[in-house]
């Protein structure tokens, strides 16, 4: 882990900008990188335990939850309250990038 | 109707200063009010929640225009009980912080020295109760959020179980944590409200499926409950923090209650487990701000937001999922265990909330992660779905407030209102919430 920790570089916080859609400037890039490597040194304490033989805890509920049938329809909004907010719409559709080429 | 006038002057007077709110209402169709428990009842709702009409923000810059068409269940329960919406309160951007110094709408001035922060994220719902500008206020807490800038600013603040009060409406920030809670000056009126918020909701499939008990009835009785403390929740803590925490331990002992020390995983271990956890659910949970449906584009994050979203997409990248999600997620494991065990000895731990109090503003910088640290001892109850309150139990050398806290098992409220009431009783809060009134006429 501490090795890993090491590798993190400027070029790692480019990469996942772009992997999660955030134009990064030069100097959040440095800085994220420094103050990342940081957090990441923090957390190696949890090395202290052994985990092999424990299973992962996601929540309150161990069980899967679901929505009893018919609940997201009754929360659904109008056509009219979808678009209330948006900047980009046109004939009652929302207006996006065109994502595939000609 | 004349009760919310007066609060919406003071709130106009106050804000300036304090700048605890993003948004007042005033337009009188929003004011209205039903018949209920809560008739007329002025409360402010942390800026996460959602409104119908009223803006929205999480205290970012890519919400600043964002009017959303339907109440959180939350809001819309209070509502028909009676109460009125008056205002939405600022907080940390998407709650990120323990300070509210990220919000892109200013920081919130802590109400006992303007030179302080009022701790975060709902760092405006606690100055608002504090300055007495309205009688109640709603916060969401995802490790610390409610209970922290409740003990910096003085007043009472509770963390209801994870899956007790639905968080639909809540802005989504670490989804397996976030809770709803409530920020208030006595117990009895955090009782009421939490009679009205808690239950099943079909609209958020996470909450609980057990009945919800009647938490008045439970205030005043007589119990001898067995108090555990912990020596790794002392760790650290400032010296006029733990001198109130022994006194407070002496009002329990005086109040029947037997006091056991107990040995616990040290909250540091949590600090590494929430890191990792929330910033793997903030960047996916803001993956979804596109500006396409509503909103602004993503170039509008802050700069915290975008630090955390891209280290949470970092540490579930394949290849280190494992070495940092996964292994967090089992020592989270280890977490719950070590609390059941603790709970088969006693009925509640009483810590304090957190080491310091409140922090000059822009002194958090000089910490790498200053709100895990602040959060510390509010950190592993949080991260296994725990309910806990905070209560204000004295003054520090400077004139700052300092607060203690009640955790109590899964579902537990009632046990812990209870013995909160008692201690209301018995203490008055050793004055701090009638002195913090004072100085805000």
């Amino acid at each position: 882990m501490k090795k890993m920790c090491k590798k993190f570089k400027k070029e790692d916080v480019l990469y996942l900008g772009k992997l999660s859609k955030l134009e990064l400037s030069k100097s959040e890039i440095e800085r994220y990188a420094k103050e990342i490597v940081k957090t990441l040194e923090f957390v190696q304490n949890l090395m202290v335990f052994d985990v092999s033989a424990v299973e992962e805890y996601f929540g309150i509920s161990d069980r899967n939850v679901t929505f009893e049938d018919g609940v997201r329809n009754l929360r659904a909004l109008s056509q009219e309250e979808a678009l209330a907010n948006t900047k980009h719409k046109k004939n009652g559709f929302f207006i996006t990038r065109k994502i595939l080429k000609e | 109707m004349k009760g919310i006038e007066q609060n919406i002057e003071k709130i106009e007077k106050y804000n300036p200063i304090l700048n605890c709110f993003i948004t007042v209402v005033k337009d009188p169709s929003l004011l209205k009010f039903k018949q209920g428990p809560l008739t007329g009842i002025p409360i402010a709702v942390k800026d996460n929640f959602c409104t119908a009409g009223i803006r929205t923000t999480a205290a970012s810059k890519v919400l600043e225009d964002f009017i959303p068409p339907y109440d959180a269940t939350v809001v819309k329960r209070l509502k028909n009980a009676g109460a009125v919406i008056i205002g939405k309160t600022n907080m940390d951007a998407w709650a990120h912080g323990s300070s509210t110094e990220t919000s892109d709408f200013g920081t919130t001035r802590n109400p006992w020295d303007l030179n302080r922060v009022a701790g975060g994220s709902s760092g405006g719902s606690a100055c608002a109760v504090s300055a007495g500008l309205v009688p109640l206020a709603i916060g969401s807490e995802t490790a610390g959020s409610i209970r922290q800038p409740a003990s910096w600013c003085g007043v009472v603040g509770l963390k209801p179980t994870y899956g007790r009060v639905s968080r639909y409406g809540l802005i989504a920030m670490c989804s397996s944590t976030d809770s709803p809670g409530i920020l208030g000056s006595n117990i009895t009126d955090i009782t009421k409200t939490l009679q009205i918020i808690a239950g099943k909701d079909p609209f958020d499939a996470t909450t609980a499926d057990r009945a919800v008990p009647n938490y008045i009835s439970l205030l005043g009785r007589k119990v001898r409950y067995i108090i555990g403390v912990s020596d790794e929740y002392l760790e650290g803590v400032e010296e006029d923090v733990l001198n109130r925490f022994e006194d407070v331990i002496e009002v329990f002992k005086k109040l029947g209650c037997k006091v056991k020390k107990i040995k616990t995983i040290s909250p540091k271990y949590a600090i590494s487990v929430y890191t990792i956890v929330q910033r793997a659910e903030v960047s996916s949970n803001l993956a979804r701000y596109t500006g396409i449906r509503y909103g602004n584009n993503r170039s509008l994050f802050g700069s915290e937001a975008k630090k955390r979203i891209v280290l949470g997409t970092y540490t579930l990248c394949r290849g280190y999922y494992d070495e940092y999600y996964k292994r967090a997620q089992k020592v989270r494991r280890l977490l719950l265990e070590d609390f059941k065990k603790v709970f088969k000895e006693v009925d509640v731990i009483l810590s304090p909330t957190t080491p310091t109090t409140a922090l000059k503003v822009g002194e958090s910088e000089k910490y790498p992660f200053f709100g895990e640290l602040m959060d510390k001892l509010l950190e592993p109850s949080s991260l296994v779905g725990l309910p806990g309150i905070n209560l204000p139990c004295g003054l520090d050398r400077n004139g700052l407030p300092i607060g203690f806290q009640i955790v109590a098992p899964w579902f537990e409220e009632g046990l812990i209102l209870n013995l909160s009431y008692r201690f209301e009783k018995e203490t008055e809060y050793f004055g701090v919430i009638k002195k913090g009134f004072e100085r805000y006429r």
